[in-house]
């Protein structure tokens, strides 16, 4: 009994392998394909928004441009997040994040009888760590997003895919000992995008980002940030091409701080 | 640090709906509390408009303390009443305990509490307050309580108030006098005012007035009566104000100068009223500081306004400056030892030191009075075309007669001071005072350079050369700590420290030029009070280093940065911080690099320390509405002003 069983998954494991050698052997290129890099512009903006000591409300608008035949950058529209979640500070350390996103994608290769713009769906949840190193300070930052998403084709239904997201970022105030109000900053990061699911096939990189960028805090609540990021990630139908792009980012953060009543003593005005 | 511990209600639906300037959240404390000097528990409601915390609502404050009460006396104090939006209204008591414990007697420990009786005094205040002003009966009650019993009332007033003015009758006592007397419907002061004593069976003492005039004031003494006749006819420009003890100096003053034998009136009604007028003040003083209120008994009499023309002020001001100048130099003349040993061995000295002593009894002593009702502003209040002549009880004359006695020999002489052909001692008012000043100014000084031609020159050169080591002194400590700081101090510290050190200097060199030997010794002393307050002065600058850092400090707040999750400094209200660093502190370096002199340098110091306590307060302190003003403020003295603080510099600007 057990001698059939045996000789019953060998033959499977040869018939599987040698079927999957065929296939293989026809299609897969030798070597991987990098396109030419594309240009893009981002304009992000951040809001933490403090609703009390703890939690935070997070509410982001990006605008996407994408070049076009004639324009390098900002040639048109790619895409329009908004994000929104509810973020909570367990410490200086350590917080967490749990939101939606809605993103209106733009059909930028205009085809005919496509849509101009679809929606994607996505829950995300994030876990940073922070942590201060000599005058800078270093994050880790986990990201998982749960992400439906569907092509321009009239007839293309949501597909579902799982995004893991790893980066780790540096910021290093300039010509001061910390990061403090009026102080410019440098920020270097580095964030692999992983995927995962149905679709997935022999892409599981979508994307890794480099992103080197220069900010300014005017204050606690409000600062800004350009930067010049290079990406490059596999095709989802096909693994072995590597689409390239450079983007310019300009960001702004805000963090307004919600707690209004403040419970102070009374002063007494006897001169008034 | 005293904090709210429990919002009653917070109005959501305002929050949302109504615009925030609306919007006021009635809140309740219950804690540890200060008003004044009364530290206790306190309990009341108010609310936050427009930045500023307004009472409203309940309001109670007490105090009692065991502790205090054992080791010795205890202060205790229970103050309640309501307030509609900061103003005191309705029912309100007040009860100030003075107490020690009545040592061993009546003593009981039952049911874990000791009981233990009180000896000392208690005075409770209880009536109503309409818009913060009294109304209706007002009751004072001041008691002495010994073994838990009262054993005298010492004080009781009786008034009756229709919004702050009084009416009808009132009643004032204290243990030997009772004061009844009667008010228009105005609260002013009508008919008879009658004072008894309780070991006399008539009245005492009797103010007559008419519709607030005092037509006269009889007091009786040893069964004597003494009438003294006041405004016996209608005033010409009658003045309605507070009978209170400006008053009283003023018809004393009008009594003087007009009657033909003066009395001072000081009898009992006077000093019943200024007591009753003290119970009062104090509960005001509470009142105001907690809310808006005019809690003062207006005793309204009438009296003769004469007010003070510009030249008759300008002349007293200036004869005041002549006045001053001359007593000190008297009193340089009579303090000096050496004089009081020459006065012995020489005969001329022995004249001369008389007669400044003559003059000062004889004038100076009459002028330091007049200048002191210009002072205190009753002036106005009285005729003065013999004003002079009455205080001094005769026409002042040229001639002074001197009695002194020297080898035991009484010599009677008479002075005449230099040119006296040059003044006109008959002119009336206070021209007569001018004069009179500037020939007594001319005759001390006269006889300042005789009797100090009289000490040799070497005993003056000798003294002086004690004085001028002292001088060197001084000015050696000022450099050497103005050169040390100098090494520690920032650059706008540091030109200061230089202004006072190159302002020293000058004052060394005029020092050094003035030769009027008469005059050097003042000099010398008045330097080396100068050199001392320059470098008080200096270390105040020097500390103003730590105190700008500081304040910096102190106001600043730890804000979160989501973004780099780091905490950051920001600094909190800063148009206060501004209005420190760049209007006041500068406006206060500007002074000692420009104005400085020896008047005011101890000023400087003094408003340096007042400006960083204030600073300290201002940072706990609700300062919306301040800091909306602040904006808007560049003048220093204004903002000074808004700051609560004054500054006497201005007077010393030109």
């Amino acid at each position: 009994m057990k001698l059939r069983l045996k000789i019953l998954v060998f033959s499977l494991t040869g018939l599987f392998l040698a079927v999957s050698e065929a296939s293989y052997s026809q299609e897969r290129p030798k070597e991987s394909v990098y396109k030419e890099p594309i240009t893009a512009t981002w304009i992000n903006t951040y809001g933490n928004i403090r609703i009390s000591n703890h939690l935070f409300w997070i509410a982001q608008t990006h605008l996407r441009l994408e070049e076009s035949e004639s324009t390098p950058f900002a040639g048109q529209v790619a895409q329009i997040y908004n994000r929104h979640a509810i973020n909570y500070l367990f410490s200086k350390y350590f917080n967490v994040s749990l939101g939606g996103v809605l993103r209106i994608n733009y059909n930028t290769s205009k085809q005919e009888m496509q849509k101009n713009t679809v929606p994607e769906w996505r829950i995300w949840h994030e876990y940073q760590f922070a942590q201060p190193f000599h005058s800078l300070m270093v994050y880790h930052r986990i990201r998982v997003e749960h992400r439906w998403t569907k092509g321009f084709n009239p007839d293309s239904e949501f597909i579902f895919r799982n995004r893991w997201r790893y980066m780790f970022k540096l910021k290093m105030p300039i010509g001061k000992p910390k990061l403090g109000s009026n102080t410019f900053y440098v920020s270097p990061e580095a964030e692999l995008i992983m995927q995962s699911g149905g679709p997935v096939v022999d892409s599981p990189m979508e994307d890794l980002r480099l992103h080197a960028s220069i900010g300014y805090i005017v204050n606690p609540r409000l600062s800004v940030a350009t930067g010049i990021m290079h990406s490059h990630g596999q095709e989802i139908s096909d693994g072995s091409i590597y689409k390239q792009k450079w983007t310019m980012r300009f960001h702004v953060y805000f963090s307004p701080d919600l707690r209004k009543v403040k419970h102070k003593l009374p002063s007494i005005h006897t001169g008034d | 640090m005293i904090f709210i511990k429990k919002i009653v209600y917070l109005n959501l639906a305002c929050l949302f709906i109504a615009p925030p300037a609306l919007c006021q959240f009635a809140l309740e404390y219950d804690g540890s509390y200060q008003v004044l000097d009364y530290e206790g528990i306190a309990q009341f409601e108010f609310q936050i408009v427009e930045g500023d915390t307004v009472f409203t609502g309940d309001f109670h404050m007490s105090k009692s303390d065991a502790r205090q009460l054992i080791e010795g006396t205890d202060e205790s104090f229970d103050f309640a009443g309501t307030f509609k939006n900061g103003t005191p209204v309705g029912s309100w008591s007040f009860n100030f305990g003075n107490y020690k414990a009545s040592a061993t007697k009546n003593v009981s420990l039952d049911n874990y509490r000791y009981q233990i009786t009180l000896n000392g005094t208690q005075h409770s205040a209880s009536g109503n307050l309409i818009n913060g002003k009294p109304d209706g009966k007002w009751m004072h009650t001041i008691k002495s309580i010994e073994d838990g019993q009262t054993k005298a009332t010492l004080f009781n007033s009786e008034i009756e108030f229709s919004e702050g003015v009084p009416q009808k009758n009132f009643q004032i006592q204290n243990e030997d006098n009772t004061l009844i007397g009667r008010f228009l419907r105005d609260g002013i002061a009508h008919d008879v005012w009658e004072l008894y004593s309780s070991k006399d069976p008539g009245s005492i003492e009797t103010w007559k007035f008419d519709e607030g005039r005092l037509v006269s004031v009889t007091i009786k003494s040893n069964d004597t009566i003494y009438s003294t006749n006041l405004y016996s006819t209608s005033l010409s420009n009658p003045i309605s104000v507070n009978l209170d003890d400006k008053y009283l100096e003023a018809i004393n003053l009008h009594h003087k100068l007009t009657a033909e034998n003066y009395t001072e009136i000081q009898g009992g009604v006077n000093s019943l009223l200024k007591e009753n007028v003290q119970h009062y003040t104090k509960i005001n003083n509470i009142l105001s500081a907690l809310g808006n209120t005019s809690y003062t008994p207006e005793f309204i009499v009438k009296i003769n306004h004469n007010p003070l023309t510009n030249n008759e002020l300008k002349i007293i001001n200036s004869s005041k400056e002549l006045y001053t100048k001359a007593n000190e130099t008297c009193n340089d003349l009579l303090s000096n030892t050496q004089l009081s040993l020459l006065k012995l061995s020489d005969e001329e000295t022995a004249n001369l030191v008389s007669t400044i002593e003559a003059i000062q009894r004889r004038y100076l002593v009459t002028l330091s009075e007049i200048f002191k009702y210009q002072k205190l502003g009753i002036l106005e209040y009285v005729p003065r075309s013999a004003l002079l002549e009455k205080l001094l009880g005769s026409m002042p004359n040229k001639r002074l007669s001197i009695s002194y006695s020297f080898n035991d020999t009484v010599y009677n002489k008479e002075y005449i001071g230099p040119k006296p052909e040059k003044y006109d001692l008959s002119k009336a008012g206070v021209e007569a005072i001018e004069e009179l000043t500037h020939y007594l100014s001319a005759s001390i000084n006269s006889i300042n350079e005789k009797l100090m031609s009289k000490l040799t020159r070497e005993q003056q050169e000798l003294e002086l050369m004690m004085f001028e080591e002292k001088i060197i002194q001084e000015n050696d400590t000022l450099h050497h700590l103005i050169d040390s700081l100098l090494v520690l101090d920032e650059a706008i510290n540091a030109e200061a420290l230089k202004a006072i050190k190159s302002f020293a200097k000058k004052q060394l060199s005029n020092y050094s030029q003035f030769d009027v030997m008469s005059e050097k010794q003042s000099l010398a002393r008045e330097l080396i009070t100068c050199f001392n307050q320059l470098a008080i002065l200096s270390n105040a600058i020097h500390l103003q280093g730590s105190r700008s850092s500081e304040i910096r400090q102190v106001y600043l707040d730890e804000v979160w940065n989501p973004f780099t999750a780091t905490l950051m400094e920001e600094e909190v209200k800063k148009h206060i911080i501004s209005a420190y660093f760049n209007k006041l502190l500068p406006y206060v370096f500007d002074i000692v690099a420009t104005k400085l002199n020896c008047n005011n340098a101890t000023d400087i110091k003094e408003l340096l320390s007042r400006l960083y306590d204030r600073m300290l307060q201002l940072r706990d302190e609700e300062t919306k509405r301040l800091e909306r003003k602040l904006k808007k403020e560049n003048d220093p003295l204004e903002i000074l002003a808004l700051f609560s603080l004054k500054s006497n510099l201005s007077e010393f600007e030109e």
